[in-house]
């Protein structure tokens, strides 16, 4: 991957999870000094920026305060009250309506009842049963991002691939033109095709999540109910009838969007998905379900296309990220490493912040406070924990139980390229081991 | 637990109908920045954007109790101060700095402190004005993307995507230097 641009850098400090996929940057920039300096660089400007722009519109804020209390002591009383409930009661308390009122009322009540109580949760828990039944399926995913101002919508078409136990294959078109694959066989290493540069990279097994790409999973271990029932709805020459659900419901980490889901009368299976997101819709379609998988999940580029797979990053250097960020945390915390299983970079950055007394979602004031810049290094360690964890879980963090004097106890292991474990211990000196000897230490 | 130390904007609004004026001075304290920028930024100067300030805090408060969603005050509030501020009628444009920044500016970094807030400020004085607005309210509400965009009537992703160029755009005149243009290679 090229250097990350400014905008790339900007929108990583941003932080936003609706834009596209940021963690092939956040990787880069992991590995790569020149970037790592300049996100820091991007981060201290911005804070610079916010200091500025606060003390500018913060002028004379105290006698402003002071003159807006003396105008308020003026107006007698607290804010005059709205004369609402007595308008609401003449409105529904007139001899003519206010049976009739009621009665209908009542009636929809009933209604929403029984509707709540039958078809409503019905209907998703046979969908979800559906799906648990699946082995394999194929669709396609078109994801509509909001137009920019006088340009043309954006669109993204992928074909979607999955068959059980979790493996995964994306294609994705432009202008009908298949332009990248990604194949993500589960717990094994993956293979990326570029068809445009005629490259084509190993990847990584990722056991971590793919949420957005894997909600048919997620929705088939839904055990909720729908927040609504949708208008049943002509697809592929049939009555679809569909539900609502939001998305945190069925996947907490997936988004803050709604889940729209039309199914087959039949088969109970979904004809149509909707993921209804401030950023974009995805819409899924085109199901196949239960094809034989043979050959999605082949790992062999085209003999002609060049490995441009990245070098695995330095070990060493990420030892030295992740001692800094456990050090970092546990001098600002009470001699204390952070107290979890897993490691989230960003919740345990966060509270590295608050515990060093820095505003949590923004810079300090003196945003190149060298408080600050330990805590940015330390974010770097946090990531590295976060990946390794994500990616294998032989990735283990012993935070809950393991203290800074715990010399022989492992704090932090996960297993090298040679197959065996890189330990940092509770005293953050550094050991390789094999598998036996991690063992008896753990066993400690 | 925030609302422990922080009191809520619905609670701080159902003390100032229960009489608490020291809470709408909370209130004040919490949006104030907000509403002088969007007057600010329709080009008063500083004594009409004050007062045009303390116009749409006083019309708030007369009006309180019609605020059906306490927990809105901050929409509410910025809707009744572009309002005041549409009905000043008193424009007094910024003014126009260099299409460029200049090579003392664009190099960035040797600033005395004392110097460097105004100088960022005729960075984002240079703006266009969407993106200046934007930035603005995205520091002004703890870089809260969601409320920006609320607050200048902008879908969430809209506004991000101006808040992102024109953070870019001055992180670049703040001399932070362009990409290289080489593929990347572990050190």
């Amino acid at each position: 991957m090229n250097c990350l641009s400014n905008d790339q850098l900007v929108a990583l400090t941003l932080a936003e999870p609706a834009d596209a996929d940021v963690g092939a940057e956040q990787s880069h920039v992991a590995a790569c000094a020149a970037c790592a300096a300049r996100l820091t660089q991007i981060q201290a400007r911005l804070a610079l920026l916010e200091t500025a722009t606060m003390m500018w519109f913060d002028r004379d804020h105290a006698n402003e305060r002071k003159r807006l209390l003396a105008a308020l002591a003026e107006i007698n009383s607290a804010p005059p009250k709205t004369r609402v409930v007595p308008k609401l009661l003449r409105l529904i308390a007139g001899p003519r309506t206010w049976i009739g009122s009621m009665a209908a009322a009542a009636l929809i009540l009933v209604l929403l009842l029984l509707w709540g109580a039958s078809g409503r949760v019905s209907l998703v828990a046979q969908t979800v049963q559906a799906l648990r039944g699946v082995r394999s399926y194929q669709c396609r995913l078109t994801i509509n991002y909001p137009s920019p101002e006088g340009k043309k919508r954006q669109t993204a078409t992928v074909k979607l691939y999955w068959a059980k136990p979790g493996s995964l294959r994306i294609d994705t078109y432009k202008d009908g033109k298949l332009i990248e694959v990604r194949i993500l066989p589960k717990d094994k290493p993956g293979l990326e095709i570029d068809h445009r540069s005629e490259t084509f990279s190993r990847l990584e097994s990722q056991k971590g999540s793919l949420s957005s790409l894997l909600l048919m999973d997620k929705l088939a271990g839904y055990s909720g109910q729908a927040d609504r029932r949708l208008q049943e709805r002509q697809l592929n020459h049939v009555g679809a009838p569909g539900f609502e659900i939001g998305q945190p419901k069925i996947d907490p980490d997936a988004g803050n969007g709604t889940v729209r889901v039309w199914i087959d009368p039949q088969t109970k299976l979904p004809l149509r998905v909707e993921v209804i997101e401030p950023s974009r819709t995805t819409i899924w379609d085109r199901f196949q379900w239960d094809l034989p998988a043979e050959g999605w999940f082949t790992l062999e580029p085209p003999a002609s296309y060049q490995d441009k797979t990245p070098a695995p990053a330095d070990v060493e250097r990420i030892t030295k990220d992740i001692v800094t960020g456990l050090k970092t945390y546990a001098k600002y915390s009470g001699g204390k490493y952070p107290p979890v299983k897993m490691v989230f970079a960003n919740v345990i950055s966060e509270e590295l912040k608050r515990n060093a007394g820095l505003p949590v979602r923004s810079p300090p004031k003196d945003a190149r406070s060298s408080v600050y810049a330990e805590c940015l290094r330390a974010s770097a360690g946090f990531g590295w924990m976060n990946e390794l964890q994500r990616q294998s879980s032989e990735a283990v963090y012993h935070g809950k139980t393991v203290g800074p004097k715990d010399k022989e106890k492992v704090l932090f292991r996960w297993k090298m390229n040679d197959g065996r474990f890189r330990v940092i211990f509770g005293d953050l000196g550094v050991k390789d081991v094999s598998k036996m000897r991690l063992k008896k230490l753990e066993e400690q | 637990m925030n609302s422990m130390t922080r009191p809520e904007d619905n609670q701080l609004v159902g003390r100032t109908l229960a009489g608490d004026r020291e809470a709408f001075a909370l209130l004040f304290d919490r949006y104030a920045r907000l509403v002088r920028a969007l007057a600010w930024n329709e080009g008063h100067d500083w004594a009409t954007v004050q007062d045009l300030t303390q116009e749409s805090f006083l019309r708030a408060y007369r009006n309180l109790a019609r605020l059906r969603k306490p927990e809105h005050f901050r929409y509410w509030l910025t809707g009744i101060a572009r309002r005041v501020v549409r009905e000043a009628h008193r424009c007094r444009h910024h003014k126009p700095l260099g299409e460029e920044p200049a090579a003392d500016e664009a190099e960035g970094g040797s600033l005395d402190d004392q110097d460097e807030v105004e100088h960022v400020l005729r960075l984002i004085a240079r703006l266009p004005e969407a993106e200046r607005l934007a930035v603005q309210c995205f520091f002004l509400t703890g870089r809260n993307i969601a409320d920006t965009a609320q607050v200048l009537d902008l879908s969430r992703s809209r506004a991000y995507e101006v808040i992102k160029r024109a953070c870019g755009r001055l992180a670049g005149w703040l001399g932070v230097a362009p990409a290289e243009r080489r593929k990347h290679e572990l050190p």
